[in-house]
């Protein structure tokens, strides 16, 4: 009974976690072409009625203060609405990615970068992921840019001594078109 | 030997004041600002994160120790902003108003920030006091 119970939890956590899916995005608004990589963030944010302990909310986990930046309307009713979720999602990336370009960050693109055994081609998608570490001029990825790609030194890492690497890498391969504008820079989307 | 024992006490002795923890239990928060009222934050700092804001959001924890100096720890939502963190500045400021920053990095959004040592936690990761606290 006790190991049903623990089976049963596991599970409900799992799911709790798993964030949303890239048809529930789509259901949502997310464009079809980005809705993979959309997914991709969600699984490791939340579902959209999520909060955390820090006060983020919904499936994008915009922290305290940064949703109100893209939407008009209290929490409850942003964690209500996956519409307004998915919409302040897709101004924020395509405005994550203007900042990208003009502090100099899209020169990585191409780029081989290795980190913990893992190597990965740095794609568009790669930045805006990477742009979870900031996309200013004083960001992580500023400071790997600006040190020749050295994925171990301190100052591209976070406060969990998480390299910004690992996010370019986890990031790559992804169509994030209708984020950017640019044509597709990957074969297919990944998975 | 001795004297390495001896070393060993003094130095076990002393941690506790150093190692004492600070916590910064309230806020104040300066919205749309485009000066910090506190001058930890340049005025090149304040920038919009988003397009509903029309300047920074600036942040403030401040805590009081028993030799007159404040802790401030300063968040500002800015352009260098992202969804989860933002530039954070930890600075003390002593009794006779001279400052230090002794930390400066991205830290969470919505953190619970504690000084214990030499690390500043934000509650979700830990980051360096530089040398020279007191």
């Amino acid at each position: 009974m006790r190991r049903r119970l623990t089976i049963a939890f596991a599970l409900v956590a799992t799911v709790a976690i798993a964030g949303e899916s890239a048809l529930s995005l789509m259901q949502a608004g997310m464009p079809s072409e980005c809705a993979d990589f959309a997914a991709k963030v969600s699984a490791s944010e939340g579902n959209f009625g999520t909060t955390n302990q820090y006060g983020c909310l919904g499936a994008f986990q915009f922290c305290p203060g940064t949703f109100e930046s893209y939407y008009k309307g209290s929490a409850s009713s942003f964690l209500s609405d996956p519409s307004a979720q998915v919409a302040a999602w897709k101004q924020y990336q395509s405005n994550e990615w203007s900042k990208a370009q003009s502090n100099g960050l899209t020169s990585a693109v191409g780029q081989q970068v290795c980190y913990n055994g893992r190597c990965a081609t740095v794609t568009e998608s790669a930045i805006l992921m990477a742009c979870q570490f900031g996309c200013g001029a004083k960001g992580k990825l500023a400071n790997l840019v600006n040190n020749g790609m050295d994925c171990n030194a301190r100052d591209v890492k976070d406060g969990n001594l998480v390299s910004v690497c690992e996010y370019l890498i986890r990031g790559s391969g992804y169509n994030v078109s209708c984020f950017t504008g640019n044509p597709a820079d990957c074969e297919t989307s990944a998975s | 030997m001795r004297f390495v024992i001896s070393a060993l006490f003094v130095t076990v002795a002393a941690m506790p004041a150093a190692a004492e923890e600070i916590t910064f239990p309230t806020a104040e928060v300066f919205r749309n600002a485009r000066h910090d009222p506190s001058r930890i934050w340049a005025d090149a700092d304040m920038t919009a994160f988003g397009p509903n804001d029309r300047g920074a959001t600036v942040t403030e924890f401040r805590a009081t120790t028993a030799d007159g100096a404040t802790w401030i720890v300063s968040q500002i939502k800015n352009a260098e902003c992202s969804s989860h963190l933002c530039p954070t500045r930890l600075v003390r400021e002593a009794s006779d108003g001279g400052r230090r920053v002794y930390a400066d990095d991205l830290m969470q959004i919505g953190g619970h920030f504690s000084l214990n040592g030499s690390t500043l936690s934000d509650g979700s990761g830990s980051f360096p006091v530089e040398p020279g606290r007191k």
